[in-house]
């Protein structure tokens, strides 16, 4: 979870725009994981409790 | 008369060798036969029991029974409808469940979507942060690549926009002209323009960076095409557009500390969600040091750009 650097930001804003990545892609790439990790161990929580009630 | 007398009679009888004893005989002998034939009879017809006792003695007999066992018979007949009600209400009931069940987790994945949307735009103001610190304190490396660092910079900016394919957002910056009055001047712009969109230079009144740069306020325009609304209909620009996000960049509410105004087309009419317009002014927050440290640097007072005569 470190920080993107700022040379393969600005690659990922130019496949963006070339339209070579997809919107999710961007994200899941620009982010790697930053301020995500609380949104993350929700989900998990939610999908064991799903799984678990089926 | 005792049986020795009756036996007595009948020893008379066969002896006197009369027709009498054999009639009686043979009249004894059919009588047990139909008899017989009867009882079978009402036995195939179900009119007696092989004891020879009648239905209706039977009936009679068992009543207290049969009333006791048809009162339990009613009663778990009765006692079966309920449970079938009562199935057919937890039935209901677990179906209700289940559908609100299914839109929580719809909901849910709904608000995850958002969260994560939200998550994401906390990393693309992380960046621009970053790397207009970055420019500011490398002034070299800025003068050097401005184009390519605005570039970027705006790049986060419309990272965030929902639906870029479909709004093909597109950004310019705008500033006080230095040297012709009445007009803004080409500061900046995102990566989509084309270098003639240098070239125009919106009036302070007539156009809708100019609205938003004289009153010092966000002006969005749902679709430009609407009547009424302050916008320069000659505005060179590539690309057809409908919505237009004038936001003025300042320091809080203050007219002086105004320098310029960010404006953000979009193709469709209404492009831009009110999260979204927040985040543009969020962003025009995290460009403004930046800018007001360009403009500095050339020399121009951040006063002068914004004072309330070069609004006039």
């Amino acid at each position: 979870m470190d920080w993107v650097p700022k040379k393969v930001r600005h690659e990922l804003n130019r496949l963006y725009r070339m339209g070579e990545i997809s919107k999710k892609q961007l994200m899941d790439q620009m982010k790697n994981g930053l301020f995500d990790h609380e949104r993350l161990a929700v989900k998990k929580k939610l999908k064991r409790l799903l799984e678990k009630n089926d | 008369m005792d049986i020795s007398e009756i036996i007595r009679f009948f020893e008379r009888l066969e002896s006197s060798g009369g027709w009498f004893y054999d009639f009686l005989s043979y009249f004894i002998a059919i009588g047990l036969v139909l008899v017989f034939i009867i009882y079978l009879i009402r036995l195939w017809r179900g009119e007696i029991n092989w004891l020879g006792q009648r239905a209706e003695e039977i009936n009679e007999t068992d009543s207290p029974q049969r009333d006791e066992l048809e009162n339990q018979v009613t009663k778990l007949i009765q006692e079966n409808e309920l449970l079938i009600k009562q199935i057919n209400k937890k039935d209901r009931m677990i179906q209700k469940l289940t559908k609100e069940v299914k839109e929580v987790k719809q909901l849910y994945m709904e608000l995850d979507e958002r969260y994560e949307d939200e998550t994401y735009t906390m990393s693309q103001i992380v960046y621009t942060a970053e790397e207009v610190a970055t420019a500011i304190v490398n002034e070299e490396d800025f003068v050097k690549n401005k184009d390519d660092i605005y570039d970027n910079l705006l790049d986060y900016l419309i990272n965030t926009i929902r639906g870029y394919r479909e709004k093909s957002p597109r950004i310019v910056i705008h500033i006080p002209h230095f040297t012709k009055e009445g007009v803004l001047m080409h500061y900046a712009h995102s990566s989509g323009y084309s270098h003639r969109i240098k070239e125009y230079e919106p009036e302070i009144f007539g156009s809708a960076v100019g609205h938003a740069w004289r009153n010092n306020e966000v002006y969005y325009i749902p679709d430009v095409e609407e009547a009424g609304i302050e916008f320069d209909r000659n505005r060179q620009a590539k690309k057809k557009f409908r919505s237009l996000l004038c936001v003025p960049l300042s320091a809080g509410q203050d007219f002086s500390t105004c320098i310029g105004v960010l404006s953000l087309t979009g193709e469709p009419v209404n492009a831009y969600e009110k999260i979204e317009r927040e985040r543009v002014v969020l962003f025009s927050k995290l460009l403004y040091p930046l800018i007001y440290f360009d403009l500095v640097r050339k020399g121009v007072s951040a006063n002068g750009l914004g004072s309330q005569e070069s609004k006039t």
